[in-house]
């Protein structure tokens, strides 16, 4: 018996010790092929940066050898161009971008969608929304058949980029979640009149989606949600209310004062909390009154935002030394003299 | 001599077995995170970086270190967060008392001027004597307090962070620029079910670094630290991937993780007592959760790296293995309610017993084992089989284990390994069981003995150096 288990055991490492011996050697061999590779990119960048930059930044016409003639160099012409649609916000380089790769990178993309292999795919669904390749996403959406919830963001991507009304559709349809974070990466490809539509219908999302479209439509900057968002603060779901008194923050304007007055009586302290910060759009002579009620709050957060709102108003130093005179609220005080420290420091 | 025989064979069968099962253990592990590394491989990381680099759509983070006596480190350290990339995010250095020039060095690199500033004591913890701000880097802060340990340092700069993360960064620790960001990926994207995460830590020693960026990655020359650079590969490789994927996370390792801020507040912090305050935070997590009745998670990430300083020495590795083992045990026997108890599913079930039978008495069965070995060949006949048997499972999980490891990282960093280190690396891992794994078998046993006897080593660990450098020199 001990004498079998020995042999098994020998049989079993020197297996193991083997497939050890072959992965180094291999990994040897995919060392050499990077390394050749790296050196072709490099030497491919090398050789064309000036007529790329030419052809992008100047008036320079297009050069045949720019051409890419194997993988090594897409890789390369793929590492340009990103550098420049990452760097530099310029819609005639990425129209020539756009149009080069329609032309002479569609057919590689095209293949390695058809890979097996998963990060080959996704790459090149990268590529594609980067690219913006319209052509293939009928070929993206034949690719993913597994519905894995990365590639699936990844259409969403660039339907949001490429297809928008089906973007609508899709997200509409509630068939897949994603995290808040993903929700407003994909709203924010869209125009602000696209998401003016999704908030119609914005009780028809799902949750995340819900708090990330307010979200991504406030920092949107535009006047023309005003109303929309206005009427959400009626919504009877905190986070939405909390959410919507932080985008009215973020875009700065109050149209009418008394909407907002409830919520310093609010006994959730966040909606407290974004009422002082966005008292600060309005004159402190209409708003003093409250803030100073903020300023005595149970809560730190909220007592914090309150002597910074009050201090960022020209009377607002006066108002202060005031209040620190008149009240008996230590807390209160303790604020009050530590912005108006800070006030002294940055003068 | 009959008992002996008796004895010989039940010891022989039962650290056999144990070997086994550990070997199994290991296997499983190996097994799930090549499948998700192999997934992943050659995935274009960037996008995602690229991605979430807005403010927009990640969460500021604050930065805490703290620092004890890190007058060597410190500015590299502090100049490698100044350059992560990341949209949002303050840096605040907590001086443990040093008794050093670590504060005037800081101040005086980063033109620290003292500010007044409310601060909300969330977690009990020791006064703060002052608070400074860098005039270059204004989301750089210093505060100084009296010493009380790392675990009240940490404390500190968690009341004095005022993002809803916190990432736990040692003052001899370099980060890669986009360690951060990665690091903070799953708990952006998870909308809050991820509580923690922790990052891959590896070894420095022998890196070329400047002003805390990386220059160059070197493998060091000394074999002490190569052995543990092969170790660490191993264990956050191999072991906290699949631990990882089943939520059985016990350690992330306090030189680089991300908390939420309100769950470890409401958790109660950082113990002061314990010696190893990371994992015990991380158990203590685990159980507020349970409690809690939620759904969260806690997450080992290994793409993003963080770089920290091993032990060149003999005695300074004794140190802090021993201590190593010693938190460990205490953070066990602390929770020891949570083993094999159900209410805490798979973190009771699982973990609980694994840690306690693979980590934390395991050296006892290994050293066994190699004590084992020993005492056949003196005793010759059938022992001389188990004894080879015996061996052979060590050259199995200690040897083979190790090549893989190597290959592994070696694989999944195929653009920055160099043939020369991962050809000295594997020839290496053939002498491990030979002299590191039993040597660290030895300290471990040592750090056990030290926890059954509530030994603290006054005068040495009572200084509550907060550095893990510092502590080994002292």
């Amino acid at each position: 018996m001990i004498e079998l288990s020995i042999q098994l055991l020998l049989y079993i490492i020197a297996i193991l010790l083997g497939f050890c011996g072959v992965a180094m050697i291999y990994l040897i061999y995919q060392k050499r092929n990077e390394e050749k590779k790296n050196h072709e990119m490099e030497k491919y960048i090398q050789n064309t940066k000036i007529l790329w930059q030419g052809y992008f930044l100047g008036d320079d016409q297009f050069a045949v050898t720019l051409i890419p003639k194997n993988k090594y160099q897409i890789l390369a012409v793929e590492h340009i161009f990103l550098s420049y649609l990452r760097n530099i916000s310029n819609p005639i380089i990425q129209q020539k971008i756009y149009t080069f790769t329609q032309m002479y990178l569609k057919e590689y993309y095209q293949n390695e969608l058809k890979s097996r292999n998963w990060s080959r795919k996704m790459n090149a669904m990268y590529r594609i929304a980067d690219f913006h390749i319209q052509e293939l996403i009928g070929t993206c959406e034949v690719s993913i058949k597994h519905k894995h919830s990365i590639e699936v963001f990844q259409l969403l991507k660039i339907y949001s980029i490429l297809e928008k009304e089906k973007f609508i559709q899709e997200i509409l349809l509630c068939n897949y979640s994603f995290s808040e974070s993903e929700y407003k990466k994909l709203f924010s490809y869209l125009e602000v009149e696209m998401l003016q539509r999704l908030m119609e219908k914005i009780e028809n999302l799902q949750q995340a989606a819900q708090y990330a479209l307010i979200d991504t439509i406030a920092a949107k900057g535009s006047m023309a949600v005003i109303e929309g968002l206005e009427e959400l603060l009626v919504s009877e779901d905190t986070e939405i209310r909390i959410r919507t008194l932080r985008g009215l923050e973020r875009l700065g304007v109050i149209r009418n004062l008394e909407t907002y007055i409830p919520f310093v009586n609010s006994s959730i302290w966040e909606e407290r909390l974004m009422v002082a910060k966005l008292f600060k759009y309005a004159p402190l002579t209409y708003t003093a009154e409250h803030l100073e009620k903020l300023l005595q709050d149970s809560n730190w957060w909220v007592r914090s935002q309150a002597a910074s709102t009050i201090i960022e108003d020209p009377r607002g130093y006066q108002r202060l030394k005031e209040f620190i005179a008149t009240t008996n609220d230590q807390y209160a005080i303790d604020m009050a003299n530590e912005v108006l420290e800070k006030r002294m420091r940055a003068v | 001599m009959i008992i002996l025989d008796y004895l010989m064979w039940f010891f022989g069968g039962l650290i056999i077995i144990y070997m086994l099962l550990v070997i199994v253990t290991y296997g499983l592990m190996f097994f799930f995170a090549l499948l998700k590394l192999r997934k992943e491989y050659r995935l274009d990381q960037t996008e995602m970086d690229e991605t979430y680099i807005d403010a927009f759509y990640s969460k500021p983070v604050s930065v805490i270190i703290p620092a004890y006596n890190e007058e060597v480190g410190i500015v590299d350290s502090i100049h490698s967060l100044l350059s992560l990339h990341y949209p949002e995010f303050e840096i605040i250095m907590v001086n443990d008392g040093s008794t050093d020039r670590t504060q005037e060095i800081v101040i005086e690199q980063f033109q620290m001027k003292k500010i007044e500033k409310v601060i909300k004591m969330e977690i009990p913890a020791s006064p703060i004597i002052q608070i400074y701000q860098s005039q270059i880097h204004p989301n750089c802060f210093l505060v100084e307090k009296e010493n009380g340990g790392k675990a009240d340092a940490l404390n500190v700069g968690i009341n004095v962070a005022k993002y809803p993360y916190f990432c736990s960064v040692d003052g001899d620790s370099i980060l890669e620029s986009t360690s951060l960001l990665r690091l903070m990926k799953p708990i952006a994207l998870s909308d809050g079910e991820v509580i923690a995460a922790g990052g891959n830590v590896q070894i420095a020693n022998g890196m070329n670094m400047q002003l805390g960026s990386i220059l160059e990655t070197n493998v060091s020359k000394n074999y002490l630290v190569t052995m543990q650079i092969i170790e660490y590969f191993r264990s956050f490789l191999i072991g906290r991937i699949t631990l990882s994927k089943f939520n059985l996370v016990l350690i992330i390792s306090g030189a680089f993780s991300v908390f939420s801020k309100k769950w470890v507040v409401e958790a109660g912090g950082y113990t002061k007592s314990m010696i190893g305050e990371d994992m015990e935070l991380v158990v203590k997590l685990h159980r507020y959760i349970r409690k809690k009745k939620e759904k969260k998670r806690i997450e080992f990430v290994e793409n993003p790296v963080c770089w920290t300083e091993a032990p060149e020495t003999m005695a300074v590795l004794r140190r802090q293995r021993r201590r190593w083992h010693q938190g460990l045990l205490e953070s066990l026997w602390n929770h020891k309610t949570m083993t094999l108890n159900p209410r805490y599913g798979g973190i009771g079930l699982l973990s609980f017993p694994y840690f306690w039978l693979v980590e934390g008495l395991g050296p006892i069965i290994e050293l066994g084992g190699y004590i084992y070995i020993v005492c056949a060949f003196f005793l010759g006949d059938i022992y001389y089989e188990i004894a080879i048997l015996l061996l052979l499972t060590f050259v199995l999980y200690g040897v083979v284990f190790s090549m893989m490891a190597v290959l592994f990282e070696a694989w999944s960093k195929n653009k920055t390994f160099k043939v020369a280190d991962l050809i000295r690396m594997m020839l290496l891992s053939f002498t491990e069981i030979f002299w590191y794994r039993p040597i660290t078998l030895i300290w471990r046993c040592e750090g056990l003995l030290n926890f059954l006897v509530r030994r603290r080593e006054w005068g040495k660990m009572d200084r509550k150096g907060i550095s893990s450098k510092e502590q080994e020199s002292i």
